[in-house]
């Protein structure tokens, strides 16, 4: 954890997207991202809905000029593996190295919805992210794992092409693969969850012989500014997302009524997204979402740091005047720390 | 109606590279810049909206293979490139270069299936993106009898022929032919300074993949036995090598790809017009040579200017 010469917490700030949301909203976005001072676009592929997730990576990296684009995530699960080798290596080109590979293996309940059943998750995105890198470094590839097979597959490219990699994970395991491999981490969840997994990515890292410090941890909470007339039930929709994908493991570390979790849990499986509304309280909103006026806002981003997480993503939902909101909370990061 | 030119980008040149060739041909008005996907080594989608942001070029998609993608991921792209570009993107959609498929995992190859698959996710993706007023084409790339004729379902149909003699061929495999089913062909394609030029290896090598892809129908319809001999070498070997090109012969795989000098490719285009074709596309190796490239827009300026005379 870095502070500046006044004491606060230095971290990165940032904006997430969603293939969910209209080209006007993430055109918006990527026009103004620089301006604003943020430090990366993250984008969240809504499988199947909205816009594409590489053409709105492309766009967005073509419309700034300084910050990353990363994506957060495209699942290895739904994307054939040549197309995932593709696609990065025409971002990296398009972003000149400004982009980021954000994977993971899927959420709970997309893969459930899309009846993908992957046995062995773990060996799966560890054998999936060393053969994109294989790939990468121009080499010709034979190789099979239960998401993929390559039979002698090659971009044919003269040059390595160093793209960071990103994992989107949230059981320990997983977040064990984060320290033995990956360039960064993005998470999502409670405080008490966030504090439990940089120290599991860290001691991972430790143990694989790596420095912690070269692994980045992303923390992509919904967020809600209520000061710019957020709706709330947008982001009780966003949470109810985040629990139903929680695993078990990690949510029996805390302290939530056990009963109303799986009643959320069952109604997202069933009915999706919107169903999970009515069991999202407030304890369950103060848990997983960061919410509320301007400085509490800011103070929760700082809060979030403090626990080891080098970069804090902001929205979405995007609702009422979000981009007042946005604006406010970019300028109110920056001026904490001049 | 006349014929128009479209040039295949993407092939295997890096981004710089198809940014600045789509400029120039852009910069001289080609009628359509055909942005290539798998196996070429980057994604067609983002390229394309790379290439859109710096053209006014209508564009296409594709070769896109419904192998690889369903109908609602193509839909996606097009929906998606038209909502930042506006209504300028068509899509090529079929099966795709079946020895690439397979070093990606797509190993089972039935012809029927791949047919059905194929223009299944066709006749959806025209049926998706008309539900949503999006404008552009739906093509289907065909080269055998069935898909052929089976591409009345899509708005057109993109021939992988060049000869003028097996383009009629093919279009005589089309029962039924509405006045708005549009014809194109694509084929590889080396533009030259002087005929003595020999054609380059790259040229040689991408007409033989499409005449090793030959249907068995135009092969004994057009006692194309040389094909089968070729196809003998390239088994034996697994792979395309200089034994099979020689297999064929120089003099066979010109039949496969457009090699001429600009003067013969005014001719060649003006030819194809008679016989009713709506669309010529100069397909790999031409955007990786910038001669051949220069040969050809200034054969497309010199059409122009006589079109609009």
């Amino acid at each position: 954890m870095t502070h500046n010469d006044w004491g606060s917490i230095v971290y990165h700030a940032s904006i997430g997207i969603t293939t969910h949301m209209k080209v006007k909203a993430t055109k918006w976005i990527a026009e103004n991202a620089d301006a604003l001072g943020a430090h990366s676009i993250w984008i969240g592929e809504d499988i199947g809905i909205g816009q594409d997730v590489f053409i709105l990576s492309a766009s967005t990296l073509r419309m700034t000029e300084r910050c990353r684009v990363g994506t957060a995530i495209v699942p290895v699960s739904t994307h054939n593996i040549a197309t995932l080798a593709r696609a990065a290596l025409s971002l990296c080109d398009i972003g000149r190295g400004r982009f980021v590979f954000g994977t993971g293996i899927g959420g709970i309940q997309d893969l459930q919805r899309l009846g993908i059943a992957i046995k062995r998750p773990v060996t799966a995105l560890r054998e999936t992210v060393l053969a994109l890198r294989n790939i990468w470094k121009g080499k010709t590839v034979s190789a099979e794992c239960e998401v993929f097979k390559l039979n002698g597959f090659g971009l044919h490219i003269d040059a390595v092409k160093d793209i960071p990699v990103f994992l989107g994970v949230r059981g320990p395991q997983m977040l064990r693969l984060v320290g033995q491999i990956a360039d960064g981490a993005i998470l999502s969840g409670p405080l008490d969850y966030l504090k439990y997994a940089t120290n599991e990515i860290d001691s991972s890292a430790r143990i694989a012989g790596r420095d912690p410090e070269d692994i980045e941890k992303i923390a992509w909470l919904p967020t809600i500014p209520t000061f710019k007339g957020g709706k709330e039930s947008l982001a009780k929709r966003v949470v109810a997302i985040v629990v139903a994908d929680m695993p078990e493991k990690i949510l029996g570390m805390l302290s939530v009524d056990e009963g109303r979790i799986h009643r959320l849990r069952d109604a997202v499986a069933r009915k999706g997204p919107d169903a999970g509304v009515p069991f999202v309280n407030d304890e369950m909103m103060d848990m997983f979402a960061i919410t509320g006026d301007l400085l509490h806002m800011v103070d929760m981003f700082e809060k979030v740091a403090a626990l080891g997480i080098t970069e804090v993503v902001l929205g979405p939902p995007f609702t009422g005047d979000w981009r007042g909101a946005v604006q406010d909370i970019f300028k109110e990061i920056r001026l904490r720390r001049e | 109606m006349i014929i128009r030119w479209g040039v295949a980008i993407n092939v295997h040149e890096k981004l710089d590279d198809t940014i600045r060739i789509a400029k120039k041909l852009d910069a001289v008005g080609i009628d359509r810049l055909w942005v290539v996907d798998f196996p070429s080594p980057r994604f067609a989608p983002a390229v394309a909206d790379v290439v859109a942001s710096c053209t006014e070029a209508k564009i296409g998609i594709g070769l896109l293979s419904a192998i690889l993608y369903d109908a609602e991921t193509i839909g996606g792209f097009i929906e998606t490139l038209s909502d930042y570009h506006g209504n300028r993107f068509d899509v090529l959609i079929g099966p795709g270069d079946q020895s690439a498929l397979r070093s990606i995992g797509q190993e089972t190859w039935i012809p029927k299936e791949v047919v059905e698959t194929t223009l299944g996710t066709t006749v959806r993706v025209r049926n998706l993106l008309q539900e949503k007023g999006i404008e552009g084409h739906v093509w289907l790339g065909a080269q055998g009898p069935r898909m052929i004729d089976a591409s009345r379902e899509a708005h057109g149909v993109l021939l992988n022929y060049s000869d003028p003699m097996m383009i009629e061929w093919a279009l005589k495999q089309i029962r039924e032919r509405d006045g708005t089913h549009q014809t194109g062909v694509f084929f590889p394609s080396y533009i030259v300074s002087e005929l003595a030029d020999e054609p380059p290896n790259e040229f040689l090598y991408a007409a033989a993949i499409v005449a090793l892809g030959a249907p068995s129908k135009i092969i004994k319809d057009m006692a194309l036995w040389g094909i089968s001999e070729a196809r003998g070498a390239y088994n034996r070997k697994g792979k395309l090598n200089s034994a099979v090109i020689q297999a064929f012969g120089t003099c066979s795989l010109l039949r496969w790809g457009v090699f001429t000098t600009a003067e013969g490719v005014i001719e060649y285009a003006n030819n194809l017009d008679k016989i009713g074709i709506d669309e010529i596309v100069f397909g790999p190796p031409i955007s990786q040579f910038e001669n051949s490239l220069e040969n050809l827009m200034a054969a497309f300026k010199k059409s122009k200017k006589a079109r609009n005379q």
